[in-house]
Order: C-alpha cells, then sequence, then structure tokens
C-alpha cells in the first residue's frame, strides 16, 4: 500500500522538482533539458558580458571597466559564448531528438551521457573563477608570459570541456549506429541526426588536437618547456596551427547543428517535404571534411608564403559552396510552400537571410589581398556575429520555439515571440553592420580604448546590443511563463504528423508498430 | 532537370568562376608585394614591444614614428622583442604580424603625403588598444 502510494506521488512529481533526481537522471530527455537550462544561463551571462563591453565601447575613452577587466570580458565572453552556449543547446537537441528520431529507447551510453553534462559546469565555474585575459584565442607567448594563475584554469576549463564533448560525440555514434530502429538508414534518416552525426565526427577529429596545444601550454606555463618560445627552440606559430586545426572545425562543429535543424523544422512549417535531402546531407558530409582544410586563413598575415597560403584560400572558397547549396536547397523547399507567418517559421527565414550575409562576409577574408586589410579588425567581429548569433543561434531561437511545445505540452505566446524576433533582427543589424563598416574603416579588434572618429558607429552599435538584450530577456521571460501558464499545446502542434512528417519520425514508426500488433 | 536544378548548378559553377578569378587575382597581388620586398628604396627596422613601436632607420638613428618619402619603397623589418604584434596601416590596407623569433617583411609605397596612423592588431596584452603611432609621408 505504502509503496503504491509512494509510487504514484513520485510519478506526479515533475522529475525536476526533485534535486536528487536532477543530479542521478540519465534518462536523454532529461538530460536534453538539463542542456537546456545550463545554456540558456549562459547565454544570458555571455550576453550580460557583451552588454558591459558595448556599454564600455559607447565612448571612445575607457570610463567604465579597467583595461585587464575588459580584456578579461571579451575573452569569457567568447570562451563561454562557443563552449557554454552554442555547442551545450544543440548537445541539448541532440540529446532529446536523436534517441526520438531514430526510434532507440535511450543513448547508447545513458551513465556516460550523464557524465558529458555533469563535466560542464565544472568547467564553466573554472573559466568563471579564472577570469583570463588573454582572448579567446590565447596567442602564445602572451600565454606563456602572463602571470595569472587564471589562464592555467582557463586551459583546464576547455580540457575538461573538450573532454565532455569528446565523450558526447562518441555517445551519439554508437547511438546512431547502433540503435537505429529497423526502416531507418542512411537514405531516410533524418537530416539532424546526419548533422550530428557529422558532427560528432568533427569533434573526435579536432578537439584533441586542442588538448595537445593546451598541454603543450601548459608545460610551457608551469614546467619550462619552451615548445611555444623561440629562444628554447619552439615556435609562437606552432600554437596558431594547433588552435585553428581545431578551432576552424569548431565553427562547423557548431553550424551544422543549426543546420541540421533548421532542414528538420522548415519542411514541417511550410508543410512541403524538404527539397533535396541527399544534397543538403551529402553537402553536410563536404563541409565536415573540407573544414579540416581551411584553418590556415586565420593567418594569412604571419608571414607565410603565398605558396603554402593559397591552397588555404582555395579550400576557404570550396568550403563556401556546401554552404550555398544547403541555402538553395532550402528556399527550393520555400517554393510553392504554405508559409505560415508564426515565431519558429520568423526566425528560420531570418537564419537562412544573416545566413546568407555572414556567410558572404566570410568569403571576403579568403582573398589574401583582401584579408591583409580585414583580418584582426571589426569585420571579422561582425561576420562572425552574423553567423554566431544572427544564424546559430537564430537557428536555436527557431528549434525551441518548434519544441517548445513538445518539450511541456504547453504552448508559448505569439505575440511575445514576435517583439523578440523583431528586437533581435532589428539589433543585430544595428549592431553588426556598423561593426562591418568599423572594419572596413580599419578599426581593430580586441580595442579597450579607440579613436573618437569611430564614436558614432560604436553608439550604434551599443544600442543594437541594447535592443538584441531586451528581446533575449522578452524570450526568456515568454518561455518560463508559458512553461507554467500557457494555454495546453496539442501533441501534433504544427500539423506535422498530419502533413505525413511527423516530428519524431523513429517514435512514429514504434507507435504505428504497437497499434498494429496491439 | 527542374528550374531549382538548374538554379543549383548556375550557382554552383558561378560561384566557382568567380572563386577562381578571386583565387588568381589574389595569387598575382600578392606575388607583386613579394616581389617589391627584393628592390626596396629603404629598409627600416620595426622593433615592437608592449606597447609601443621603436623604428630604426639605415644610419641608425631610433624613432617612435616612422618618416618615409613619397613614392619611395620602403621595406619595414620587423622584429618582436616580446609577444606577436600586427602593424597594421589602415590607410594602405596592408598589416603583417611582428612575431618572436622571426624577421617578417613588410613593404609599401606610399605616393600621398600626410600623416596616417599604425595600429597594432594583435591583441598583445592590457596596453594593446594604445599600440599606436605616427606614420608620416613627406
Amino acid at each position: 500500500m505504502t509503496t503504491a502510494q509512494t509510487h504514484v506521488e513520485r510519478r506526479h512529481t515533475p522529475w525536476y522538482k526533485s534535486l536528487r533526481r536532477i543530479l542521478t537522471t540519465t534518462h536523454h530527455t532529461e538530460i536534453g533539458m538539463l542542456y537546456f537550462a545550463f545554456s540558456y544561463i549562459f547565454l544570458i551571462v555571455g550576453g550580460l558580458f557583451a552588454l558591459w563591453m558595448r556599454w564600455e565601447l559607447a565612448t571612445p575613452e575607457g570610463n567604465v571597466v579597467d583595461a585587464n577587466f575588459y580584456n578579461s570580458l571579451f575573452t569569457v565572453h567568447g570562451t563561454l559564448m562557443i563552449f557554454f552556449w552554442a555547442t551545450p543547446v544543440f548537445f541539448g537537441f541532440a540529446n532529446y531528438m536523436v534517441p526520438k528520431m531514430i526510434g532507440a529507447p535511450d543513448l547508447y551510453y545513458p551513465k556516460l551521457n550523464a557524465l558529458s553534462f555533469w563535466l560542464l559546469p565544472v568547467a564553466a565555474a573554472l573559466l568563471l573563477i579564472g577570469w583570463p585575459n588573454i582572448s579567446w584565442t590565447g596567442y602564445a607567448p602572451l600565454t606563456v608570459i602572463q602571470p595569472d594563475i587564471g589562464v592555467d584554469m582557463w586551459i583546464l576549463s576547455l580540457h575538461i570541456v573538450g573532454t565532455s564533448s569528446i565523450i558526447g560525440s562518441l555517445n551519439f555514434i554508437v547511438t546512431i549506429w547502433r540503435l537505429r530502429r529497423p526502416g531507418i538508414n542512411f537514405s531516410n534518416m533524418p537530416l539532424f541526426v546526419w548533422s550530428i552525426a557529422v558532427t560528432a565526427f568533427i569533434i573526435i577529429l579536432a578537439v584533441p588536437v586542442l588538448a595537445f596545444g593546451l598541454t603543450l601550454l601548459l608545460l610551457d606555463r608551469n614546467f619550462g618547456t619552451q615548445f611555444y618560445i623561440p629562444e628554447g627552440g619552439g615556435d609562437p606559430i606552432l600554437w596558431q596551427h594547433l588552435f585553428w586545426f581545431f578551432g576552424h572545425p569548431e565553427v562547423y562543429i557548431l553550424v551544422l547543428p543549426a543546420m541540421g535543424i533548421i532542414s528538420e523544422i522548415l519542411p514541417r512549417l511550410v508543410k512541403r517535404p524538404i527539397y533535396g535531402y541527399k544534397a543538403i546531407a551529402y553537402s553536410t558530409v563536404l563541409i565536415g571534411v573540407l573544414g579540416f582544410g581551411v584553418w590556415a586563413h586565420h593567418m594569412f598575415t604571419t608571414g607565410m608564403s603565398i605558396k603554402a597560403l593559397a591552397p588555404f584560400m582555395l579550400m576557404t572558397m570550396a568550403v563556401a559552396i556546401p554552404s550555398g547549396i544547403k541555402v538553395i536547397n532550402w528556399e527550393a523547399t520555400l517554393y510553392g510552400g504554405k508559409i505560415r507567418f508564426n515565431t519558429p517559421t520568423l526566425f528560420t527565414l531570418s537564419f537562412i537571410g544573416t545566413f546568407i550575409v555572414g556567410g558572404i562576409t566570410g568569403v571576403f577574408h579568403a582573398g589574401i589581398p583582401v584579408d591583409f586589410h580585414l583580418q584582426d579588425t571589426y569585420f571579422v567581429v561582425g561576420h562572425f556575429h552574423l553567423i554566431l548569433f544572427g544564424a546559430i543561434s537564430q537557428a536555436a531561437f527557431a528549434a525551441t520555439y518548434y519544441y517548445f511545445p513538445h518539450f511541456t505540452k504547453r504552448m508559448y505566446s505569439e505575440t511575445l515571440g514576435k517583439v523578440h524576433f523583431i528586437s533581435a533582427n532589428v539589433g543585430q543589424y544595428l549592431l553588426y553592420i556598423p561593426m562591418l563598416a568599423l572594419g572596413l574603416l580599419g578599426m581593430p579588434r580586441r580595442y579597450y580604448e579607440y579613436l573618437p572618429e569611430f564614436q558614432g558607429l560604436h553608439a550604434l552599435a551599443t544600442f543594437g546590443a541594447i535592443l538584441i538584450g531586451v528581446g533575449t530577456i522578452i524570450f526568456l521571460l515568454n518561455l518560463l511563463i508559458s512553461w507554467k501558464k500557457g494555454p495546453a499545446a496539442s501533441p501534433d502542434p504544427w500539423d506535422a504528423a498530419k502533413n505525413g512528417m511527423p516530428d519524431f519520425m523513429g517514435e512514429a514508426m514504434n507507435e504505428a508498430e504497437a497499434q498494429r500488433h496491439g | 532537370m527542374t528550374r531549382v536544378r538548374y538554379v543549383e548548378w548556375g550557382t554552383i559553377i558561378g560561384a566557382a568562376i568567380l572563386f577562381a578569378y578571386i583565387g588568381i587575382a589574389s595569387w598575382f597581388t600578392v606575388s607583386q608585394f613579394e616581389a617589391q620586398a627584393q628592390e626596396a628604396d629603404i629598409t627600416i627596422e620595426v622593433r615592437a614591444r608592449q606597447f609601443a613601436w621603436e623604428f630604426i632607420y639605415p644610419d641608425g638613428t631610433r624613432s617612435a614614428e616612422l618618416r618615409v618619402k613619397a613614392g619611395q619603397t620602403v621595406k619595414l623589418e620587423l622584429i618582436s622583442e616580446d609577444v606577436i604584434h600586427s602593424l597594421y596601416i589602415r590607410d594602405f590596407g596592408l598589416k603583417k604580424d611582428v612575431v618572436p623569433g622571426q624577421v617578417n617583411v613588410l613593404t609599401f609605397t606610399p605616393m600621398k603625403p600626410g600623416e596616417y596612423v599604425i595600429q597594432c592588431a594583435e591583441f598583445c596584452g592590457s596596453g594593446h588598444s594604445n599600440m599606436l603611432a605616427k606614420l608620416i609621408v613627406e
């Protein structure tokens, strides 16, 4: 009697209300939710650091914080947004959705999955307590001579977050290969699963190289080795090769899941099957492969000879082609589709639009003489923020709105969603277009103080940043309030199953089979 | 072939042609930079340290600002005394990293007399944004 009662009680208390359950859960949907909570918290933290920087940059002279604190702000902002927002948020989606999409009960190694999540808070704490001021790229020998212990904590933080993503990626690869239900294969597997499979391989090949570079840096700093110090026969450029061999594929680690999730939700929102399934799937693989051959485009000004640089220029331009193929296939999906102007559709469309703007500003850097001017200026900052915020984060927002009814069984507020859409999009162009202009005018990045002639554009950018901040607050309030009080959502909120494209293909096939047998 | 396929292949081939053009143009432009270094009129040594520039002329004079003559091809030999810096002359659209352990070369021929700004473009520590110098073309 008592056991039965506790059993009933446990079923009615949501899992997230018990701390013990949060700490011990190994279920993929619950770990997925933990990933979301974690990454959205760090979106707020990283966003506040960004606003703090923009506030400082509203005037040419440094008067809000001191130079070292400003340097820490952009270091922590960069590291945090990449490793604790953009990566984990898609790991969250992957956790929640990949097993459902391939009809698996859970990931192959549920306990390892919990481990790869719980390593993240440790890494984040190390980063925030360390408060390093060496920029997220951590160029040697500045990082070697910087006496601050924060740099060592930054190194360890990246080691831990790297371990976490390697474990997670192995788990996804094994899951996708071993737990696909019969009937789901590489010619009909959902495109999001394709993108997670490719991303997992990129992580496994790229992150160990970063770990290797970081270990050498740790040795240089603490044990007197001189891998990056020329006096001892080392070479500071070695760090750049190791870092960017990881660092550029990292961009694809972030963008491929975003592209994958857009390829999932776009056809369901416009009620038309995805155009060019094979082209999108194969271009994902092609981006993953080509992405490993472009790293030296971050190093065009280091004094390497044109003969060494030219192949990287060609590869950088080549990688734009599979990205373009994806865009054309999304547009072809839109053509003749029934476009509903709800929040996820709007964010999906703005993802495609901003991806085009951000992508084309990226191709500028491939031309070596053009890069001589643009390298390390605000043009680069504007370009990659258009991709990281304008495309990748907006894809995460689109998918969060789209899957919100699945996660919570409730509906969010459409009005607030549209307010968020407008403020995010007006804000991002007010923020990043002035950055592009500043870069063309010759404003180097990571400047605490700047020449007075740049103030107008900087002030405009600060205004845009505030708009984005307000929009993001509205977004999160919308989700939190709707989670408690929103109207109940139907199990098929976007009529996806009705149009023959169930949101979770594997789960739908499992249910259909159960009905046949039952 | 459907219409979308035409658009798709048109874009792929169009982009490939454009990229090939950019690639070839870049190759020749940069090769020209590298060739220019051979026939410089004056070679000036640049020493970069946290957080200042120093220019050493062939006659041994040292200065915190770079003075050159219009029409003269200038070759800068870039030497770092501590961390990586980057010499950036925004009005000429030129930039070269100053890397410890190697001597990088930056060549240019200023045409218009005037005052220009030299900025450090590679993050080098707390005074990075104050690492400025004047370029005076006479």
